[in-house]
């Protein structure tokens, strides 16, 4: 009979990038969870939208590409992308925003370059650099989470809001223009510092007294737990995480030491915003990262300094996407410089 | 090892023997209990070993068994790439091998059997059998309750490591550990591989601590020498990162292309090198071989020309002479004179030179002496006038000699006559031409001169004319006495007698130019005298100017005795 010949080794871990992405995916639950309960339906039919989109877009390239469709849509990747790209943006934008983010991301940013593993940015990023740019006053309406408004949108509202069908409740539309949509506490911070208001007194405005800044706390707290997960199933590694949070956690804390009264806290900074949802599922992306551990670390610390930067000195409220494309920029020159030391070679 | 622990350690006694070392370590991984167990025991009854061996329990963490990642692991060193631990001070080996050196230096035995573990759910009977080295796998699977129908591969070596066998019919060997032989159900078919995400798990398994991604990456792209860079030579190829790989990419087996595909490189690059250091070498060869043939022809030539110049040459010359003698009697009608007139051309020619160098130099000569002397002038302008002559002369002779060259188209004799008697009749109106000259010259540089000096110059200076043409003539006869005298039985009387004409014309001209030239160089001589103090230059030419006119004057005086 016939053997079947084959090269060692015989046997291989089972571990599938498919699995992976399905495990990033899953652990990011969690803080997707909490982001549902404190901003609404908004970010459901977002993130849906988002990974529908993803999977059509991802179908139409390989497509043309000739390639495989079901082997390449079962790894996973697109519905990560648009998982990230949709907790990303306002929940209650319109629906065309968040197709044209996620088309870009996969078309543009992803498969002309050569599909996973070959892309130079991170495509979620890229997509919600694109669209910051493209369509600011969408892009920075956050809605005021449920716990104080007077009028929580329902689903149907919501999904009336954001594909601008029907006409909803009167109040809740009114709402809509000016009473639900509000900054974010990283928004209402830059703009009182620039106001001349000192940190402390910020701080002690509604927004983040009264649930809002809590909100985003429970946000980064459930995406933190999630990134705990994945250490521990050992889907990412914890080289970039800490990196990402000692960065910006370091940079704070030197800032807020030389000037409380024009800085907030690290504890704000590491709880507010999209640190945590960046610092485990975004720059841990591994096609866009550095790959040796030492590397990793640089790569992290990188995102977290500049993030620092940007909140503070740059014209934006928060600073992820642009910190994340430009560390990826830097990777591959990490990776020329930071090589680890191979066996035998002292 | 839990059966033959003695064995082992004594093997491992005569090993230290033979290379003294200071510590011996048997390293054990940690799930096989029972042979740390019984090699601690057996240890502890051999008091040689007592002192500096022990047995150490290791991880069971694959690839441990890797000599390099041994040495890792209980010394902490490491073995520089492209070294051998032997560079370190440390040897490492097998317990099987320990126990095959007991088993041939204790009891004779050679390496004729082995152990080989037998597993893999397709063989009812799993385990480690003594196999000797030479049985066909078949017959030991078949030994084992091999179930053919529930495998398609059989595997020699672990599970990731180890080669897969095409067929069944191959030999135990001595390197044979395990043969496995896996139920289909067993392994799963390796899944198609995908993109790699970087995600760097095999980097985080890699036992050589390599980047597999990028080698992938490098080696995937055929950039060999970027693959190299991360160190593609200190792969082991334990398999560890394909193990990992996520995107279940065959890592090692690219690894492996890519080392077979650097070593052909390296091999034509080497074979490659050999043919050029060949091709040189014969090039060279060739090229001395050429030298030898040249140097042995060039020998060959002189020895011909040595024998040649013994016997052969000499005949050859003695024909090419009379061949020479030959032609020249039969040419000399034309060629003789024709031969004549140029020697004749080149004599007087020479005597023109001479002339004029003279004139040169007592020109020279003449400023310095200016005032002096009329005598040392006149001098001058008889030499400048000879000078002149001379050349006039060697042209007429030239011109007419030329002519008579294009009429002796009819071979007569009488050529020779008539170029004689223009030579002759040249010469003298030359002689005059220049008597009038030197007349002028001295009378316009010279007024004060009286006559009777100016007449004796004149003549000096046409006697001097005189005999140079004689001169001339003479010497063509002198030099070319050969083509003369094969010429002359062929001459009429009338030539002869023209010639003796001459001659005596000749004798009665040197005689004149005799007194003259003593005239002159007396003069010469006292200008000198005179002109001593003032300058020593210019005395100098003046005396090498009478000196040569004396010469002349002997030679003429010579020449006229001779006649
Ligand atoms: S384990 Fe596989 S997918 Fe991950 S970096 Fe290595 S080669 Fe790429
Ligand atoms: S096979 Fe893979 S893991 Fe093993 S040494 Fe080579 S690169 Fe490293």
């Amino acid at each position: 009979m016939a053997f079947k010949v084959a090269t060692s080794p015989h046997v291989t871990h089972n571990n599938q990038t498919s699995k992976v992405m399905l495990t990033v995916l899953l652990c990011a639950i969690p803080g997707f969870l909490a982001q549902c309960y404190f901003f609404g339906w908004g970010t459901l039919i977002q993130v849906l939208l988002a990974m529908i989109t993803a999977i059509l877009c991802e179908a139409f390239v390989v497509k043309l590409r000739k390639r495989d469709i079901k082997a390449t849509l079962s790894d996973n990747s697109a519905l990560l992308t648009g998982l990230l790209l949709g907790v990303s943006i306002p929940p209650l934008a319109p629906w065309w925003v968040i197709i044209i983010g996620t088309a870009f991301a996969i078309i543009m940013v992803k498969q002309l370059y050569g599909g996973l593993g070959n892309n130079i940015f991170n495509p979620a990023m890229a997509a919600y650099v694109l669209l910051l740019i493209a369509f600011p006053v969408q892009m920075t309406s956050w809605v005021v989470p449920n716990a104080i408004a007077q009028h929580p949108a329902d689903l149907l509202a919501s999904l009336q809001t954001v594909f601008s069908f029907g006409h909803p409740d009167v109040d809740w539309y009114r709402l809509g223009i000016d009473g639900s949509s509000m900054a974010t506490p990283l928004d209402t911070l830059k703009i009182d510092l620039s106001m001349g208001l000192t940190t402390s007194e910020s701080l002690t405005k509604a927004v983040f007294s009264s649930g809002v800044g809590v909100g985003w706390v429970w946000v980064n707290l459930g995406y933190l737990i999630g990134g705990l997960i994945m250490l521990k199933l050992r889907t990412i590694r914890w080289h970039i995480p800490v990196g990402v949070i000692a960065g910006l956690g370091i940079a704070a804390t030197a800032g807020y030491l030389i000037s409380p009264d024009t800085h907030a806290s690290p504890i704000f900074h590491l709880f507010s915003g999209a640190t945590m949802l960046a610092a485990f599922f975004i720059a841990t992306d591994p096609v866009t990262a550095a790959t040796s551990n030492r590397g990793r670390i640089l790569f992290g610390v990188i995102i977290g300094v500049l993030v620092y930067l940007i909140r503070n000195f740059g014209g934006y409220p928060d600073a992820f996407a642009f910190a994340v494309l430009l560390a990826n920029l830097c990777a591959p020159l990490i990776d020329y410089y930071i090589k680890p030391r191979a066996y035998g070679h002292r | 090892m839990r059966d033959n622990a003695e064995g082992i350690l004594d093997g491992i006694e005569i090993i230290k023997r033979l290379v003294k070392p200071q510590r011996i370590v048997i390293a054990i991984e940690d799930n096989k209990p029972e042979a740390v167990a019984a090699m601690r025991q057996a240890l502890s009854r051999y008091s040689v070993l007592a002192g500096n061996t022990r047995v150490t329990v290791i991880p069971t963490k694959y690839p441990s068994g890797g000599e390099k990642q041994l040495i890792q692991i209980i010394t902490g060193k490491e073995v520089p790439t492209g070294a051998i631990p032997a560079s370190q001070g440390i040897l490492v080996q097998n317990v099987g091998t320990a126990f095959a050196i007991a088993d041939a230096v204790q009891a004779s035995i050679p390496l004729i059997e082995r152990v080989v573990t037998v597993t893999g759910n397709a063989v009812s009977k799993p385990g480690n059998y003594w196999v000797p080295i030479g049985t066909p796998v078949s017959h030991l699977l078949q030994q084992c309750g091999f179930d053919i129908n529930n495998s398609n591969q059989v595997i020699v070596g672990g599970p990731m490591m180890g080669y897969t066998l095409p067929l069944l019919d191959v030999p135990v060997l001595k390197g044979t550990n395990c043969i496995l032989a896996p139920a289909i159900s067993e392994f799963a078919e390796p899944a198609e591989a995908r993109a790699c995400i970087r995600c760097g798990e095999c980097a985080q398994v890699c036992p050589a601590q390599l980047l597999p991604q990028q080698l992938y990456w490098h080696s995937k792209a055929e950039e060999y020498d970027k693959a190299q860079a991360y160190n593609l030579r200190d792969c082991i190829e334990c398999g560890c990162c394909s193990y990992v790989c996520p995107s279940e990419i065959p890592l090692v087996e690219h690894y492996r292309i890519a080392k077979s595909a650097i070593r052909n490189q390296e091999l034509e690059k080497h074979q490659a090198e050999k043919a050029k250091q060949h091709f040189e070498a014969k090039q060279k060869r060739l090229e001395d071989e050429k030298r030898h043939r040249e140097e042995r022809a060039k020998q060959a030539a002189a020895q011909r020309k040595v024998s040649m110049n013994a016997g052969d040459k000499d005949a050859i010359a003695e024909a090419m002479a009379r061949i020479q003698a030959k032609k020249a009697a039969a040419q000399a009608g034309t060629a003789e004179p024709n031969a004549a007139v140029q020697d004749t051309n080149k004599s007087s020619q020479v005597a023109a030179a001479i002339a004029r160098a003279k004139a040169k130099k007592a020109a020279s000569a003449e400023p310095s002496a200016a005032g002096s002397s009329k005598n040392d002038q006149v001098a001058a302008a008889i030499a400048r006038a000879k000078a002149k002559k001379a050349a006039a002369a060697q042209q007429h002779d030239l011109n007419s000699d030329n002519s008579v060259t294009a009429e002796s188209a009819d071979l007569d004799p009488k050529k020779a006559q008539i170029a004689a008697a223009v030579a002759r009749a040249k010469a003298k109106k030359a002689a005059a031409q220049a008597s009038a000259t030197v007349t002028d010259a001295s009378a316009t540089k010279a007024p004060e001169t009286t006559d009777s000096s100016d007449d004796k110059k004149a003549k000096i200076a046409a006697a001097v004319a005189k005999a140079k043409a004689k001169k001339a003539m003479q010497a063509q006869s002198l030099e070319d006495p050969a083509p003369v005298e094969a010429a002359s039985p062929e001459l009429d009387e009338a030539a002869t007698k023209q010639a003796k004409i001459a001659a005596a014309v000749a004798k009665a001209k040197a005689k004149k130019l005799a007194q003259a030239d003593i005239q002159v160089s007396q003069v010469t001589v006292q200008t000198t005298e005179a002109n001593t103090g003032e300058d020593p230059e210019a005395a100098k030419k003046a005396k090498i100017a009478a000196a040569v006119a004396k010469a002349k004057a002997k030679k003429a005086a010579k020449l006229q005795d001779k006649e």
